[in-house]
């Protein structure tokens, strides 16, 4: 699924944000990716999900070989990756239920495939009296469940999220959780970075560090 | 379409530039409807001797008919012309003058319109050239044409279509540089936005198509909006002209753009600021997005 082999990324000379990287992670695990702020962790999210190359080393990721990905398959592997990223990146001009649906519109589905989906997200996820509502009037925890809508709803094999669940009350960070592992059960693939040790109580889940660029520690609970 | 207050501000800015246009578009026909209408009164008219027979009359007409057969040949008898001249000048000529006196002192004329499709050039030369050949003509008294003052208003002429030529394309290719540069702010504010749908798999070509559809409806508003504001402002600015003592000539005879006219003003600057913003479009795009992984 993913497969990192001696990898590096440098900014600055002599100054590695991802120093001799090396891991695997097999379909349908579960895994939280722990570590400071710059110990690499967003380097390492931006890397497998091929928004920046590797300085050196290689990356394979759900059977895309990144080194030799072509322009044009490259919406195709983003397709089948759900993100959640750490500031959002809702879309300010468009309502929840419109930001939720937005990867469904890029695949071309119908109005009504997109209104079935969302319904599901939005009520598990607790957002239905504000579907109609634009990101700027939610809560900071509001917008984070959406962003965590979006990242399902088109059933991605990999969802990569950062710091999931940062703005959330614990009650809520649970609500997030339980809608994850949930959906893990389809087979997907989990990659989520936080700071948060509360939420690794799986026993299922494989725990990896960062420090300074270099995995650190690899453990499977 | 979403709207935002650049949209809006993007609509304002094309639908004034388009509507400058116009008014400078409108400005340019009207002044050549006046400017033709004067130039359709020029003809060539020939006076002929007292002395001309139905034979000599004759030749003169055939001679006329053959330098061009769509030449319009108007002729005015020396009883006609005398009439037309009596009635003219009005209670004045009762009593002053008995028919006869006037027929001997008003000669019969021919009088050659050229063809309406001649440019005022082509007439200039067609009046020459047959004012010159008459002058062999025994029977014909003298030709005349007014030719300093065609060749002064040819030149004014001329002056005005280069004129409206050359700032027509200036006001075209300013605005095509305005709505350029709107459209670019427009892509480099949606930034953010571009940068969601490069995460969430969307292609070059579906980015594209949701900014050629709101470039669309941009330039669709904007002319339907050019449309309604010019009409009204012509619509005032002719009431306005109408009712004051010094424009009311000007306004009685000024028009709006003709269906065909509108279409094609329409086609034209429409065609320009589409593609003029596709490129915009497609370059901002290109350096916004992320769809290329290097």
């Amino acid at each position: 699924m993913i497969e990192l082999k001696h990898v590096y990324k440098t900014y600055q000379a002599d100054r590695h944000t991802l120093r001799d990287l090396s891991l695997q992670i097999e379909k349908g695990e579960f895994v939280f990716l722990l570590g400071h702020s710059g110990a690499g962790k967003t380097t390492l999210f931006k890397t497998i999900s091929a928004f920046e190359k590797v300085s050196s080393g290689e990356v394979s990721v759900l059977g895309y070989n990144l080194a030799r990905l072509k322009t044009s398959q490259l919406p195709f592997f983003r397709r089948k990756i759900g993100f959640v990223f750490q500031n959002y990146k809702l879309l300010r001009n468009r309502s929840v239920r419109e930001n939720i649906e937005l990867p469904l519109v890029i695949l071309n589905e119908s109005a009504k495939v997109r209104r079935q989906k969302s319904d599901a997200l939005i009520e598990k996820l607790g957002l239905k009296s504000l579907e109609d509502q634009f990101p700027d009037f939610l809560s900071g925890g509001e917008q984070q469940r959406v962003a965590v809508a979006r990242a399902l709803i088109h059933n991605p094999e990999l969802i990569i999220a950062d710091e999931p669940t940062g703005n959330l009350d614990p009650k809520l960070s649970e609500t997030i959780m339980g809608v994850f592992e949930e959906f893990a059960k389809t087979g997907a693939t989990f990659l989520l970075a936080t700071h948060d040790h509360r939420l690794i109580k799986r026993t299922d889940c494989r725990v990896l560090e960062l420090e300074k660029g270099s995995l650190v520690k690899d453990t499977v609970l | 379409m979403k709207w935002s207050p650049l949209k809006v501000a993007l609509i304002s800015v094309i639908s004034l530039s388009q509507i400058l246009l116009l008014v400078f578009f409108l400005t340019y026909k009207n002044l050549n409807i006046a400017l033709g209408s004067w130039s359709e009164s020029a003809n060539l008219t020939i006076y002929l001797k007292t002395d001309t027979t139905e034979s000599d009359k004759n030749q003169v007409i055939q001679f006329l008919k053959k330098v061009n057969e769509n030449n319009q040949i108007v002729l005015t008898s020396r009883d006609q012309a005398a009439k037309e001249f009596k009635k003219s000048i009005g209670q004045y000529a009762s009593g002053l003058m008995n028919d006869d006196e006037l027929t001997d002192l008003v000669p019969e004329t021919i009088e050659l319109i050229a063809p309406k499709s001649f440019s005022l050039d082509e007439k200039i030369d067609l009046f020459q050239k047959v004012s010159n050949a008459l002058s062999k003509f025994s029977t014909v008294e003298e030709s005349v044409f007014g030719l300093s003052w065609l060749e002064r208003f040819s030149n004014v002429d001329k002056y005005i279509q280069h004129l409206g030529l050359g700032s027509f394309i200036i006001l075209l290719l300013g605005m095509g540089f305005l709505s350029a540069l709107m459209v670019k702010v427009l892509i480099e504010d949606s930034r953010a936005e571009i940068e969601v749908f490069n995460l969430l798999g969307a292609t070059r070509w579906s980015i594209y198509k949701i900014y050629l559809k709101d470039i669309s409806y941009t330039v669709a508003l904007s002319l339907i909006l050019t449309g309604a504001l010019s009409y009204l402002l012509f619509y005032f600015a002719r009431s306005a002209l109408v009712h004051s003592e010094l424009g009311q000539f000007v306004g009685a005879r000024i028009s709006y753009l003709s269906l065909q006219e509108f279409a094609l003003f329409t086609f034209s600057v429409a065609s320009f600021v589409y593609l003029i913003s596709l490129g915009s479009m497609i370059s901002s795009l290109n350096k916004v997005s992320h769809l290329t992984y290097d």
